[in-house]
This record gives structure tokens, sequence and C-alpha cells, in this order.
């Protein structure tokens, strides 16, 4: 049996029990997934590779004390949110660099995911932050409802009331933004 | 959902966390794990427990020492002669609840005392006059 066909709360397990190899492949699993958040919520793409690190240092120290009562992601989302959060706050008030700059990767892919990432900012950031995150958790990064739900630390009921509002908001954005395009060409 | 925002979506999947992320996570760890701290206290505990050992067989052997070589009695030792109780056993105080005593002839009791009038009070004077 590969690390891939073991399920997420198997892996933890076999951390937990001394498996050091078994981080490594926590790690390969969920750093896109981290990244991405980190991307989006920060304001500036190229911190986004420190944040990952840090939340995969801090999950290495904590997930000793995981205790199950939710998805290993999950535990990871909240922590990436925490992480960017004191980023953010730190960076407050610096001028942010408009280009990405990190030298080791296929300068292309790096512009393609520096633009997505920013799209999908500006798409969301006409959200409040609960429909933000709602519209992250669940459109973007498939959550269930539960998951969102244990994520956000809120009640199935109130992510689908979040979700239907954010969607309804974002359809009419969408529509406008292709009337202006269609408009303009 | 609309096509834009399925669009979107997948430009979002596809964004992929850079090749070395996993490489700087692997060698931040090996670092912290080599800076790791928690080898001191035991060190530490270790070496004092054996200065310890070390230097108490000397402490005892010089107190051995002095006590051979001092000629007259010191006063520490008179204060342990002194601090020695008497083998005879002291009687117990709770004992003596339980010997019995003949009660006591009741209190006799005073004759109540007359009425007095304000003209019975005799002043000193006439007190000493009366005794005279």
């Amino acid at each position: 049996m590969s690390v891939d066909d073991i399920s997420d709360v198997e892996l933890v397990k076999r951390f937990k029990s001394g498996d050091k190899s078994a981080f490594d492949a926590i790690v390969t699993r969920f750093q896109d997934r981290v990244y991405r958040l980190a991307c989006v919520w920060l304001y500036d793409e190229q911190q986004a590779v420190d944040v990952a690190q840090e939340v995969f240092l801090r999950s290495f120290k904590g997930l000793a004390g995981f205790r199950f009562r939710s998805a290993p992601f999950t535990w990871l989302y909240r922590m990436t949110r925490n992480v960017c959060s004191e980023f953010n706050r730190r960076r407050r008030g610096e001028a942010l660099d408009s280009e990405p700059r990190d030298a080791g990767r296929n300068p292309e892919q790096q512009i393609a995911d520096f633009q997505a990432a920013r799209r999908v900012r500006q798409l969301v950031s006409v959200l409040p932050a609960r429909q933000r995150e709602v519209v992250l958790l669940r459109i973007f990064e498939d959550l269930s409802v539960r998951e969102t739900a244990t994520a956000m630390g809120c009640r199935e009921g109130t992510v689908k009331a979040l979700l239907h509002k954010a969607t309804r908001r974002l359809q009419l954005d969408l529509e406008r933004a292709s009337d202006r395009k269609g408009a303009t060409q | 959902m609309s096509d834009d925002l399925n669009k979107l979506k997948r430009d979002y999947r596809s964004i992929e966390a850079p090749a070395h992320l996993a490489t700087r996570i692997k060698a931040q760890l090996g670092d912290r794990a080599h800076r790791q701290r928690s080898w001191i206290p035991a060190v530490a505990t270790v070496a004092v427990a054996v200065a310890v050992v070390a230097v108490t067989p000397n402490l005892i052997d010089r107190q051995d020492a002095q006590s051979a070589t001092a000629s007259t009695p010191s006063l520490s030792l008179l204060s342990r002669v002194a601090r020695v109780k008497p083998s005879t056993r002291a009687p117990n105080l709770s004992n003596l609840r339980s010997v019995k005593t003949p009660p006591l002839p009741a209190k006799p009791k005073l004759n109540p005392p007359k009425p007095r009038s304000f003209f019975d009070i005799k002043t000193d004077v006439q007190k000493e006059t009366d005794y005279a």
C-alpha cells in the first residue's frame, strides 16, 4: 500500500506513532492547497511560500496534540488562516510588490498562478469576510458543508445560508463584468 | 454555477506550490532538530549529582577526623548528652481523671441580705465613732 492510498487521518495517525516519513507525505499532500489559500489570503504572493512553510513547521509540532475532532485539512486550514493574519498584520503599511519574484520557478507558470490568485482574490474581495471564507472552502476547495462548518466554527445551516448569499452576489458581479466586457467590444 | 466561475475555479485549482517548498520545510525541520537543546537540563542534573557524590565522602571523613582528634569534649557533644532523657516513665497525666475523689461539701448558703433603708447607711466617720 503506497502512501497515496492512505487516508489523511491514517497519515496523521502514523506520524503520531513516530513515523517521520508520514510527515513528508502530509506536506506533499497538502502543500498545494495551503499555498493556494495563502496566495488568496495574503496581499503579497511572495510571502505565500513563507506562510506555507510556517504552517507545516507549526503543524509538525502541533500534530502531536491533534485529537481527530476534525479533518486534518480543516485543522491545517485554520492554522493557515491564523498565520496569514499574522503575516498581514506584520506587512501592513509596507509597500507591496506587484510582480512575483520566486527565481526558482518557471516564470510563465508563476505568473499564471499569480494572476489566478489575484482574480480569485478580486472576486471574493467584494464579499464580507464570512462569505468569502465559505466561497473559498466550499467552491474553490471543494470541502463538504460539514467540513466547511467545522473549519469556520459554525453550524452547517449557517454555511448554507452564507453560501447562498455569496453565490447570488458573485453571479451578479460576474454578469455585470461580462456585460461591461461585451459593451466595450 | 456560471462558466466564468468554473473557469476561475479551474485556474485556482491549477495553482501549485513551488517544488522547493517541501525541501525547505525538511531542511528547517532538520535544523530545528539539530538545534534542540533538550539534553542540557538532563546533563546539568547528572553533573550536579556527580559533584554531590564526589564531595560527600570527603565531608564525612573530615567530621570523623575532627571527632577523633578532639581531646576535650566539644559543646556539640555536651548538648547531645544533655538531650538524653531519663529512662523512668513519667506518670500519665490523663490517668489522673480516673482517680475518684470524694465530693466537695455543699457550699453554705448565705442569709439573704436585709433590705437596707437610706437611713441605715452610715458614713465612714460614723463607723469610726461606733468602732471607738
